[in-house]
């Protein structure tokens, strides 16, 4: 039994409070650390929801989080939150521009080019990746967010259910679902990763 | 001999997954072996895209440096959802419904001009009866055709003529004259009995009209055609205007054209007076009963004085009939006596305007209608045309039932 733990933890600890206020006094280290710290998340969140520029979205996102950090108080783990909500409704927005465009599987260079070491490693990472995200499509939308904002967000189920305007029993039951349906899927062939 | 373990199908049997075990998934605490796969693609997921550097765009680069992030909205501007207006309502709908919601709304807009009368009388009087045949609803204003007696079309009958004579009967048989308070003539009251007040019942000709609504505006209904076959009587009675000069003079003319009609409850017993034409000669003196009446409106032949004038020997003709719809022939008594509107024949009792039809119904005795009235109905229903204005509710009671 592999496990890596939890990959995404609050990595600023106590020096967040320090940080926001220096945000908020546009020190642009400030704001150089928060994104290096949620940028990947996001733009991870993106991807896998089918959003054709993942790394755009991510951007705009960060332009709306630092220009209301007047707005904000609260922990790390609030903030974060927050990134998400302004993510998932900056998605949201994107896909009624593109008329509901169907969910398609970003496995372009730029994810599969990822540079790395270990040849072998890099390419059980892409067909892993591949994989991963035909899994994700295959999910309903509401189940798809549910489970990226529990997986990438790191969010609890209060959080993802006001991210998601939903209530905490309803991201139970989806998420509940959508691991269902997961499962049925990788068990009888497992997930190359 | 087989045991449970041995089922494979059973082994299979996937483990349920709670929320507890939901949250060791995510949290990456340690799991069942039957969820293991699940585990390592929850850990794939986490791993692989988690530590993904991102470039920030040119413009984040900037503001970062800059520190100014004026002008950027934090959240994108809600979009607008589909419309819920009307027009968004008809779009979901399919042709049938659209149809059938069209039909519908021409036809409650035809319906409401019709009722306002904002339609031309032709095209008024097809939809109308369109409406009666299909609906419950009665229109009391209708304007029938004059058809019955093939004198004009209900285009000819408009209801403008309304409150100037009330002998126009025509629009409103039944109700009597439409301007009651033009001609304030107590005969209206009691038109129908003998006269002796005709004020107080004017529209219905007979004695006692309210009693027995049925009977003066019924029954011509029932036997519309009798007033036309016994035209004559009138002319047997021609003494009563004579007695009643001031009615006879308001509609001079019209005792002619119809003498037989003119009592107030032609329309209960229509028939009668051609049965027994006689009858108004055995009540002759109903009309001297009520005497009085006349001299109660004097006024009334100064109205239309110069009617007398021109039809004076009409009067002569049937003298008892003024008696018998003396409220009904105010402006045209000869014409409608009993109605006073410009159908009596379709209600006789009401409007006394056809007397002539009915002429044994608007007797002078409004309880005994057909008999006495007939003769005496003329000269009195003059004054009973003009009294229906001073009880327009009562008549236009009588007239609605029955107008249909």
């Amino acid at each position: 039994m592999h496990h890596k733990g939890r990959a995404t933890t609050l990595s600023i600890g106590d020096g967040f409070e320090e940080m926001l206020l220096a945000a908020r006094a546009g020190a642009p280290w400030a704001f150089e650390r928060l994104y290096a710290d949620l940028a990947p998340a996001v733009a991870a969140y993106a991807r896998l929801q089918g959003s054709p520029e993942p790394e755009d979205l991510t951007s705009e996102v960060f332009l709306g989080v630092f220009a209301g950090l007047a707005s904000f108080e609260g922990t790390e783990s609030k903030f974060r939150s927050w990134v998400f909500t302004i993510a998932h409704h900056r998605l949201v927005d994107e896909r009624r521009r593109l008329s509901r465009r169907s969910f398609v599987p970003t496995a372009d260079a730029d994810v599969l080019d990822r540079p790395g070491g270990n040849a072998e490693q890099d390419a059980l990472d892409k067909l892993g990746r591949r994989r991963v995200e035909e899994l994700c499509a295959q999910l309903s939308a509401d189940q798809r967010a549910v489970m990226l904002l529990r997986i990438v967000g790191d969010l609890t189920v209060e959080q993802v259910a006001t991210v998601v305007g939903r209530s905490p029993g309803a991201v139970k039951g989806l998420q509940r679902r959508a691991l269902t349906s997961l499962r049925k899927k990788v068990a009888p062939e497992g997930v190359p990763l | 001999m087989r045991r449970s373990g041995d089922d494979k199908s059973e082994m299979s049997t996937p483990r349920r997954i709670d929320d507890r075990t939901a949250d060791a998934l995510f949290h990456g605490d340690p799991v069942p072996a039957d969820l293991r796969p699940l585990a390592d693609l929850i850990d794939g997921i986490r791993g692989n895209y988690d530590e993904w550097p991102v470039a920030p765009s040119r413009e984040l680069t900037e503001r970062m440096a800059t520190g100014d992030f004026s002008g950027v909205a934090v959240m994108p501007p809600p979009t607008r959802r589909r419309g819920r207006g009307l027009p968004s309502l008809i779009s979901r709908m399919n042709v049938r419904a659209r149809v059938i919601a069209g039909a519908a709304i021409v036809l409650t807009g035809f319906s409401g001009v019709a009722a306002a009368g904002g339609l031309p009388e032709v095209v008024e009087d097809r939809v109308r009866d369109v409406i009666e045949t299909i609906t419950p609803i009665t229109f009391t204003e209708r304007v029938d055709s004059g058809g019955q007696d093939g004198n004009a079309p209900a285009s000819v009958v408009p209801s403008r003529s309304r409150g100037v004579f009330p002998g126009t009967p025509d629009e409103h048989p039944g109700r009597g004259s439409g301007k009651p308070d033009e001609h304030p003539g107590k005969p209206d009251e009691h038109p129908g009995q003998d006269s002796g007040n005709p004020d107080e019942h004017p529209g219905r000709g007979s004695g006692k009209p309210d009693e027995h609504p049925g009977r003066g505006s019924g029954k011509p209904d029932e036997n519309p055609g009798k007033p036309d076959e016994n035209p004559g009587k009138p002319d047997e009675n021609p003494g009563k205007p004579d007695e009643n000069p001031g009615k006879p003079d308001e509609n001079p003319g019209k005792p002619d054209e119809h003498p037989g009609r003119g009592s107030g409850k032609p329309d209960e017993n229509p028939g009668k007076p051609d049965e027994n034409p006689g009858k108004p000669d055995e009540n002759p003196g109903k009309p001297d009963e009520n005497p009085g009446k006349p001299d109660e409106n004097p006024g009334k032949p100064d109205e239309n004085p110069g009617k007398p004038d021109e039809n004076p020997g009409k009067p002569d003709e049937n003298p008892g009939k003024p008696e018998q719809s003396p409220g009904q022939g105010s402006g045209k008594p000869e014409e409608h006596p009993g109605q006073g509107s410009g159908k009596p024949e379709e209600h006789p009792g009401q409007g006394s305007d056809k007397p002539d039809e009915h002429p044994g119904q608007g007797s002078g005795k409004p309880d005994q209608p057909p008999r006495g009235s007939g003769k005496a109905d003329r000269p009195e229903a003059q004054p009973n045309t003009d009294k229906r204005p001073d009880h327009p509710s009562e008549a236009d009671k009588t007239a609605r039932p029955r107008s249909r």
